[in-house]
């Protein structure tokens, strides 16, 4: 399976949830500055990045994780990535999207703009740590929740299949 | 192959570009004609995601349109990346003409809405829409690099 975590500019949410997922980013307690500044592609993207799919790793099941940035489409961005697994010929139970923007605080806001739109990161970017920090925990729960809900159940289907 | 143009909403310049590229319209066609092309000015409301399709072209590839809101430029960039993840047999085209919809022909949409207008407003934007014509078919030969 892959999975596509999507937010707004592809450079803090959305990267610091697929890091938890692959597990370059603790999930027991909130990552420190350095390890944040360490994961590929935090607080690095730029405009023309923007709408390209990164590969991020793979989780423990195996299953590839992407981030993506989709700006103003919200969960519509999932509607329309859908048309072209279908035009493609693809399966769309292969993909799943998860939108991080709900877990987007203030200061993540303000820094993100700050760091990437008007490319001041060094005021920026100690902002949207913060931000990242404070919101850290949900984006572990959103992990968790992501593969309890669906990579579990995968797993458990892939099994039930192998029976004989 | 298939080619999905993209615009807003996916059935204004997308459809006329679409329709142009199979032959269904040309110039010399008068714009009330743009009506009578599949799916133009079908939407009801402003959600995007809406895939239509307009038909095949004589070396019988698909055409369709696809409403992807303000972000047609980076639709096409996840397109292109998602169509490489997919490792995709069949080749599918992606041509963003949302440019071509200037603020004129957006005004018609929201017009479109209140049902006594519909009709007009229709009409306005299909002649304000033959006009971009020119500027449609440029960006449709550049992406198919004729």
């Amino acid at each position: 399976m892959r999975i596509i975590y999507n937010c707004y500019g592809g450079s803090h949410s959305s990267i610091t949830a697929a890091a938890i997922h692959v597990g370059l980013l603790p999930e027991t307690r909130v990552a420190k500055k350095e390890e944040l500044l360490n994961v590929p592609y935090f607080d690095a993207q730029v405009a023309p990045d923007h709408g390209r799919i990164r590969f991020i790793g793979f989780d423990e099941y195996g299953n590839e994780v992407y981030i993506t940035s989709k700006k103003n489409l919200g969960r519509q961005y999932e509607s329309i990535m859908r048309q072209f697994i279908y035009l493609a010929g693809g399966k769309q139970e292969d993909f799943l999207f998860i939108n991080t923007m709900p877990y987007v605080n203030f200061l993540m806001v303000i820094g993100g703009y700050t760091s990437r739109r008007l490319g001041l990161s060094l005021l920026g970017r100690p902002i949207v740590i913060r931000g990242t920090q404070l919101s850290y925990m949900k984006f572990v729960h959103l992990v968790r929740l992501v593969k309890n809900k669906f990579l579990k159940q995968n797993m458990e289907d892939r099994c039930e299949n192998c029976l004989p | 192959m298939k080619i999905v143009y993209l615009d807003q909403l996916g059935c204004h310049a997308s459809v006329l570009a679409a329709s142009w590229y199979a032959g269904f319209y040309d110039e010399t066609m008068h714009s009330r004609d743009i009506l009578k092309l599949p799916h133009f000015a079908a939407h009801t409301d402003f959600r995007v995601g809406k895939l239509y399709y307009v038909g095949k072209d004589t070396r019988g590839t698909e055409l369709f349109t696809l409403g992807v809101g303000p972000e047609g430029k980076i639709i096409s960039i996840a397109a292109l990346d998602l169509f490489k993840l997919l490792e995709a047999k069949e080749q599918v085209l992606v041509i963003d003409v949302s440019p071509c919809n200037h603020f004129f022909i957006r005004l018609c949409w929201y017009l479109q809405m209140i049902k006594p207008l519909k009709h007009m407003m229709s009409l306005c934007s299909a002649y304000l829409l033959k006009r971009q014509l020119q500027k449609i078919k440029k960006l449709v030969k550049i992406n198919l690099n004729e």
